[in-house]
């Protein structure tokens, strides 16, 4: 456990070196300049647009962070052979995979953190007030970005960063779109094709689960149930992904 | 050639390039602005497939199309074309964030208004009290398009008492509902109608065209009211007023109407004819129905 600890640890500081935080820079910039130009530009709803604009960048932003910082975390290690040094070590395989996912994950939660924060802010100065909901729809993206991480992570213990990238973001735009592979499912009756959709349906993570972005925006209930589940669902496909990348990265073999 | 001189040859046609391109720029933007800015909503795909193309950002989508279709509403002069290039728009928007309530209301004025697209206004209208049952803006705006635009009463009653029921409703609604199913299309009642409107408005260019639209049914009402009192000044004098201010005087006006829009009322002897110098034709509502 502390050596995944202290590897997770040396991922962040290595993320941080990598100035990964300058996002957040544009971040701030695109809340305030939207704040600003929208006053001049709508006609009342600058609330629910700041709100919308503010929740969607946190989701972008972290989005491109796990994708193209995950795919990168295995093949770098190779690539600058320093996975050698660690493998030397009593340090078995899936714990330096652990470590480096985890290690991610607090890059993450550290900048949708200070991202969350700048919104609640905006929002704030606004004079919208912050509901509960909007924090439950950060929550939830966190737990999106987690999937997606463990994505990237599975794909780049296999193949190069490259094709992890596209695979991933492919896993990224598919997650969004799984409600419609069950629609044109049901639509066909029984079939194989229906069968095989049934199959892909529930083996692709439905990321659309973690999109409650609207709801919080227009003050829909977010039942606190739906929240457990969704997270749940998260948990449990991210471990899922993580065990099979451990599974695969101990049989990779180092050239 | 010296290294440097190559360098500054280079930089040079840089430099050169740059300026091109600029021109370039220019000049494509003027070849675009042929085509009017609004048509580029023609090219909107279908609400449901864009809902599936934006990957869980139908808000942030929603609210771009929207700042674009506010400008095109905003332009001098929307045409009829134009009219269904936003509702278009409207259509699309709604369907990505059907609770985006603002669209359906203004895009249900902007309608019938900058354009005269009543069956349109009330589809948007329709849309938004599908999906949001309990904003009751939606059926009080439906039940103006009914009386102003098409000229039922009975469904404008209907949708003013819809409205009337709903959370946060004026109490006024219920009385206006009243009213209307009693009233024929009189110009006080629209008078009346539109003031209550202008009141619940907090936005500045709805509040525009809604006084707009009220200075017209003042003026419309003042014409009315001359007119009466020309047939009455016939009945009294056997002849036909000269001027205007012939009107005034027992049995007649007592006093001659303020124009609303700061102009005058005119008056033409040969056929005893009133209008406003302000207004080309008179307000068709009462007259002849609106061409649908």
């Amino acid at each position: 456990m502390n050596r995944i600890t202290v590897i997770a640890l040396n991922t962040f500081r290595e993320t941080l070196r990598d100035k990964i935080l300058y996002n957040l820079v544009f971040f701030g910039l695109l809340l305030i300049s939207s704040a600003i130009l929208l006053s001049t530009l709508t006609i009342g709803e600058q609330a629910k647009i700041i709100q919308d604009i503010g929740l969607a960048s946190i989701n972008v932003f972290g989005v491109i962070i796990a994708i193209f910082v995950g795919i990168g975390l295995v093949s770098k290690e190779i690539e600058k052979r320093t996975i050698f040094t660690i493998i030397a070590k009593p340090v078995p395989r899936y714990v330096f995979l652990l470590g480096k996912y985890s290690g991610l994950a607090l890059t993450l939660l550290v900048n949708v953190g200070i991202m969350a924060a700048g919104f609640f802010l905006t929002v704030l100065v606004s004079k919208a007030g912050v509901d509960l909901a909007l924090v439950k729809a950060v929550g939830l993206i966190f737990m999106e970005l987690l999937v997606i991480t463990a994505v990237a992570v599975m794909f780049s213990t296999f193949t190069t960063p490259t094709l992890s990238a596209t695979f991933t973001l492919a896993i990224y735009v598919i997650g969004h779109l799984t409600d419609d592979l069950r629609t044109l499912g049901a639509k066909l009756g029984e079939s194989l094709t229906k069968v095989i959709l049934d199959v892909l349906y529930y083996s692709l993570p439905n990321l659309d689960y973690f999109n409650v972005k609207g709801q919080a925006v227009h003050g829909l209930p977010i039942e606190p149930s739906y929240l457990v589940s969704a997270a749940t669902y998260g948990i449990a496909y991210t471990t899922i992904l993580l065990i099979l990348a451990c599974l695969i990265f101990q049989r990779r073999d180092f050239k | 050639m010296s290294l440097a001189a190559r360098m500054s040859a280079l930089g040079a046609t840089g430099l050169l390039l740059v300026v091109g391109l600029h021109l370039l720029q220019v000049r494509i933007d003027a070849q675009r602005a042929v085509t009017p800015k609004l048509q580029r909503f023609m090219y909107l795909p279908q609400g449901e497939y864009l809902r599936g193309a934006v990957l869980g950002y139908e808000q942030v989508v929603a609210d771009l199309l929207w700042i674009q279709a506010i400008q095109a509403m905003g332009e001098r002069k929307v045409t009829e074309e134009a009219g269904h290039w936003i509702y278009r728009a409207l259509d699309v928007i709604t369907t990505l964030d059907p609770k985006f309530v603002r669209v359906y209301e203004a895009g249900g004025i902007a309608l019938v208004t900058l354009v005269v697209l009543a069956e349109e206004s009330n589809r948007i209208l329709e849309k938004g009290m599908k999906y949001n049952p309990d904003v009751w803006t939606l059926p009080y705006l439906l039940g103006f398009n009914y009386y102003f635009e098409l000229h039922d009463d009975a469904k404008a009653a209907d949708y003013i008492a819809r409205a009337s029921r709903l959370p946060g409703a004026p109490e006024y609604l219920a009385r206006l509902a009243t009213r209307l199913y009693v009233s024929a299309r009189e110009p006080q009642v629209a008078i009346d109608f539109l003031a209550r409107m202008y009141e619940q408005t907090s936005d500045e260019n709805i509040k525009h065209v809604l006084e707009q639209r009220l200075k017209e049914v003042v003026v419309e009402r003042d014409l009315q009211l001359l007119d009466e009192a020309i047939s009455r000044y016939r009945k009294l004098h056997k002849r036909v007023p000269e001027r205007l201010e012939d009107l005034v005087g027992p049995g007649l006006l007592r006093a001659l109407p303020r124009e609303p829009f700061g102009g005058h009322y005119l008056y033409d002897p040969q056929t005893q004819a009133v209008r406003s110098s302000e207004m080309k034709e008179r307000l068709q509502v009462y007259g002849k129905r609106r061409a649908q």
